[in-house]
């Protein structure tokens, strides 16, 4: 709408008739019916065109009667009614015509993004030479088959953007997913936005809603009711969503099969008891930290819950020793199951959960900070899940070895074993793991367990554990060379080892472990482990360079150039090395691209100070066949160099 | 049933009269209504909206097709080919106003007295009008300003494959 800015005394100059003195602007989908204040008769005219304006800038009052002639062709469209309007962009019949006509003004676009698939015209009476069968596909094609996807994040994110998503992606094969993130700077998007696209996206499979607060309920049952395909449901920070909009999506949207709400406080156990009811597909569901989310909410769900529902994840609820009773009862689909930070779960809990017999396909249970893990509540969940393959329990600060050696002897399936900060564990219980798993068990990590300490232990002669393949020991303070040696005999078809942080350890530990090895170890970590020095890494190449592809020694101060020189000589098949901060020198990296190192994909040098520009040519060299470098912090390498580099190692993704 | 009135009279905005057969009036669903309402005795209708230009055009369409459908009644049923098609010419030429704004105010016009065919019809010129052209295009033709942001218009351009201008 054209207007007039700063004009006066507009009644004056007028040859005939009164003009409309407050022409109203038509507000965003206001249908107004049959308003006659629109309806401007022809020789009625309400202000001068800014076209006027322009020709006579200095002079306001233009006394003229010709040019009032001359700009009587003023037309009306925008004063149209939205209905009217809406009727007219209903008869185009192809969605590029749609998407173009949405280009004009906001207004348009608001009015196309309210079109929803049924109120398209298509053309019956009027006869047409082009087939019409070519024009029906048009009217089909609407909404498509949702392979588009769109993300909309911060102040991007504005009801003009979704409109324009739901009128553009609509003849263009159909928007499929659609994620909106609201950032620290809040989100325009409101409930219009919302509603255009429930109008214009019938095949949304899947929607995100992160952080969005000025929407509600209302919004999300528009979309529940207008795109009845969605599959995945995301919803996290939205303190206007409640209950009702959960129960529209539940009994709209029968094809849910993925469902995460996180700290939502409206929604709870309403919510989810419709979701139990009324979404035979739930696949997987996650929920976390939403207060009003209780017991009956959890127990409803999984007492109606079809057998499909196969990943749980529950986080940071205050649920009880009921709800874990009824997963242990009724969950007969589920394979994965996670729980975190359920300050009410008692060791009671989960001796329901184990004794429940439901579980019975549960194939990885991932337990953190609850206190209910005891002795007896693992033991019981041994006993009751036979077909646990994968256990992580972390911050179980009442395990004991004890506990943790029964349960590695009922627990026939278990194939991987994580363990961190769970402070009671000693070396009593990491040895009774390995003796008693030692048919199936392929990975066994500890994690930051403090309580592993120096123990002079007298092991029973127990034949090595042949399948354990990957072992993980990090951060255990506690951990020392003797225990490192009897490890070794232990296991001596390791492949890939992780020994991190461990400040207790020193070569002859390293080697009594990693020599012993028949398998031949494919991935070595052994990050800020201080102690390590040129000899130990040295040998390891040489034992095992034929099967070596990944070696990480970032953090291992004392490594210099020796180390690099037996890597290049040993190890061929190396893609990706790390020795960051280690004391390395020109001379390495040169030695690095002198040897047989064809494979090299990914080179990590970060903090590495002694080298310097000179190492160039080395790393052009190793550049063909670099996919990654980092030489961020190496001090005496300067911008010219990594200028250059980046410039020639155009394959390559450089940190610098 | 009041008794049957042959002719209605309407009065435009300006203050003019016109007559139309009550055929014609059946044809707006609004004069419709007052005319088979037995409480209301008609015999001038006031349309404050629309002027006699207007009003014109609209009781001509009105008659036009008030006189084809007793053609059809009368020919026992459906109407043939021919002549539809000889309808839909009319209409067309009908459509054909000098100047554009003319074509909303029928529009507006058909939409408040509720003359279906004829609100169909000035919808689909309009549409017509519309297709096949870019925005700036649209714009020029009606005369209407670009209220997009520049971020905005530079993503819809995008979007759309469309240049804005």
């Amino acid at each position: 709408m054209s207007k007039v800015l700063g004009f006066t005394g507009i009644d004056d100059f007028f040859p005939g008739g009164s003009i409309y003195a407050n022409p109203k602007e038509p507000s965003l989908l206001l249908s107004l019916g049959r308003h006659v204040d629109l309806y401007f008769p022809p020789q009625k005219r309400s202000r001068i065109s800014a076209s006027l304006k322009r020709s006579h800038i200095n002079d306001p009052f233009p006394l003229s009667g010709e040019l009032f002639e001359a700009e009587k062709k003023q037309t009306s469209i925008e004063n149209l009614p939205d209905e009217c309007l809406f009727e007219i962009f209903r008869r185009l019949p192809t969605g590029q015509e749609r998407s173009l006509a949405a280009c004009v003004s906001k207004r348009w676009l608001w009015l196309l993004s309210n079109i929803s698939k049924d109120e398209i015209c298509s053309h019956e009476k009027t006869s047409y030479e082009n087939d019409v069968s070519g024009e029906e596909a048009d009217v089909e094609e609407f909404g498509g088959g949702g392979c588009l996807s769109r993300d909309l994040e911060g102040k991007k994110a504005t009801d003009v953007r979704l409109a324009a998503v739901a009128v553009g992606t609509a003849s263009r094969g159909g928007l499929g997913k659609l994620s909106i993130r609201g950032g620290d700077s809040g989100c325009a998007v409101t409930n219009l936005g919302l509603r255009a696209v429930a109008h214009g996206c019938p095949s949304l499979k899947a929607l995100s809603l992160w952080n969005v607060t000025t929407i509600d309920d209302e919004g999300l049952i528009e979309i529940a009711s207008g795109c009845p395909q969605l599959k995945k449901l995301d919803l996290c920070c939205c303190p206007t969503i409640s209950d009702k909009a959960l129960i529209a999506v539940a009994k709209n949207c029968p094809n849910l099969t993925e469902l995460s709400i996180e700290s939502c406080p409206r929604i709870g156990n309403d919510g989810l008891q419709a979701i139990g009811q009324f979404s035979t597909n739930l696949r997987s569901l996650s929920v976390k930290n939403c207060t009003h989310v209780g017991d009956q909410g959890i127990a409803s769900l999984f007492s109606s819950a079809s057998f499909l529902l196969t990943k749980v994840k529950l986080e940071a609820l205050t649920i009880s020793d009921l709800s874990l009773a009824v997963i242990g009862h009724y969950g007969k689909a589920v394979t994965d199951l996670a729980l975190k930070c359920l300050p009410n779960v008692s060791e009671k809990g989960f001796w329901l959960m184990g004794n429940g017999h439901g579980l019975q396909k549960l194939n990885s249970l991932s337990v953190a900070s609850c206190q209910g893990v005891t002795d007896i509540g693992l033991d019981a969940l041994g006993r009751g899940c036979p077909n646990l393959k994968h256990l992580y329990l972390c911050k179980s600060a009442f395990l004991s070895d004890y506990g943790l050696a029964s349960f590695s002897k009922v627990a026939l399936s278990i194939e991987s074993l994580k363990l961190e900060e769970c402070h009671r564990i000693t070396q009593v219980g990491f040895f009774g793991v390995l003796f008693n798993c030692c048919v199936k068990l392929k990975a066994l990590a500890l994690i930051s367990c403090f309580g592993i300490k120096a123990q002079n232990l007298v092991l029973p002669s127990v034949s090595p554990c042949q399948s354990l393949q990957s072992l993980s020991i990090c951060n255990c303070p506690g951990f020392g060379d003797a225990a490192m040696a009897l490890v070794g005999k232990l296991c001596p078809q390791l492949q890939y080892v992780e020994l991190s942080r461990l400040e207790g350890v020193t070569d002859s530990g390293f080697l009594a472990l990693l020599l012993n090895s028949d398998a031949g170890l494919v991935k070595v970590n052994l990050s800020q482990c201080v102690n390590l020095t040129d000899k130990a890494v040295s040998s390891i190449a040489t034992k095992h360079g034929l099967t070596l592809e990944v070696f990480n020694l970032d953090g291992c101060k004392k490594i210099s150039d020796v180390s690099l020189m037996a890597i290049a000589e040993n190890c061929p098949l190396i893609w990706d090395l790390d020795v960051s901060g280690s004391a390395i020198t020109d001379a390495g990296v040169t030695a690095l691209a002198g040897g047989s190192m064809f494979h090299l994909q990914i080179l990590s040098l970060s903090d590495c100070s002694l080298v310097s520009n000179k190492s160039l040519p080395a790393l052009r060299k190793l550049g063909e066949t670099l996919l990654g470098l980092n030489i961020r912090n190496c001090k005496a390498i300067n911008s010219r160099t990594t200028g250059k580099l980046s410039e020639q190692l155009w394959r390559c993704d450089i940190l610098a | 049933m009041s008794s049957p009135v042959e002719q209605i009279t309407v009065v435009s905005s300006d203050g003019d009269e016109f007559k139309m057969t009550v055929a014609a009036a059946m044809q707006s669903e609004q004069l419709k209504q007052m005319l088979t309402d037995d409480s209301i005795s008609i015999v001038k209708v006031p349309v404050e909206n629309i002027s006699t230009e207007i009003l014109v055009k609209v009781i001509e369409y009105c008659q036009k097709h008030a006189d084809h459908e007793a053609a059809t009644k009368a020919n026992g049923g459906g109407a043939s080919d021919s002549e539809a098609e000889e309808l839909n010419k009319w209409d067309a030429e009908f459509m054909k106003v000098d100047v554009e704004d003319k074509l909303f105010h029928i529009l507006m016009a058909a939409n408040y007295l509720e003359i279906k065919g004829l609100f169909d019809l000035a919808c689909q010129t309009v549409a017509d009008l519309i297709k096949g052209k870019t925005p700036k295009q649209i714009r020029k033709i009606f005369n209407l300003k670009n209220d997009f942001t520049p971020e905005e218009q530079e993503r819809l351009s995008r979007q759309h494959n469309c240049s804005f201008d």
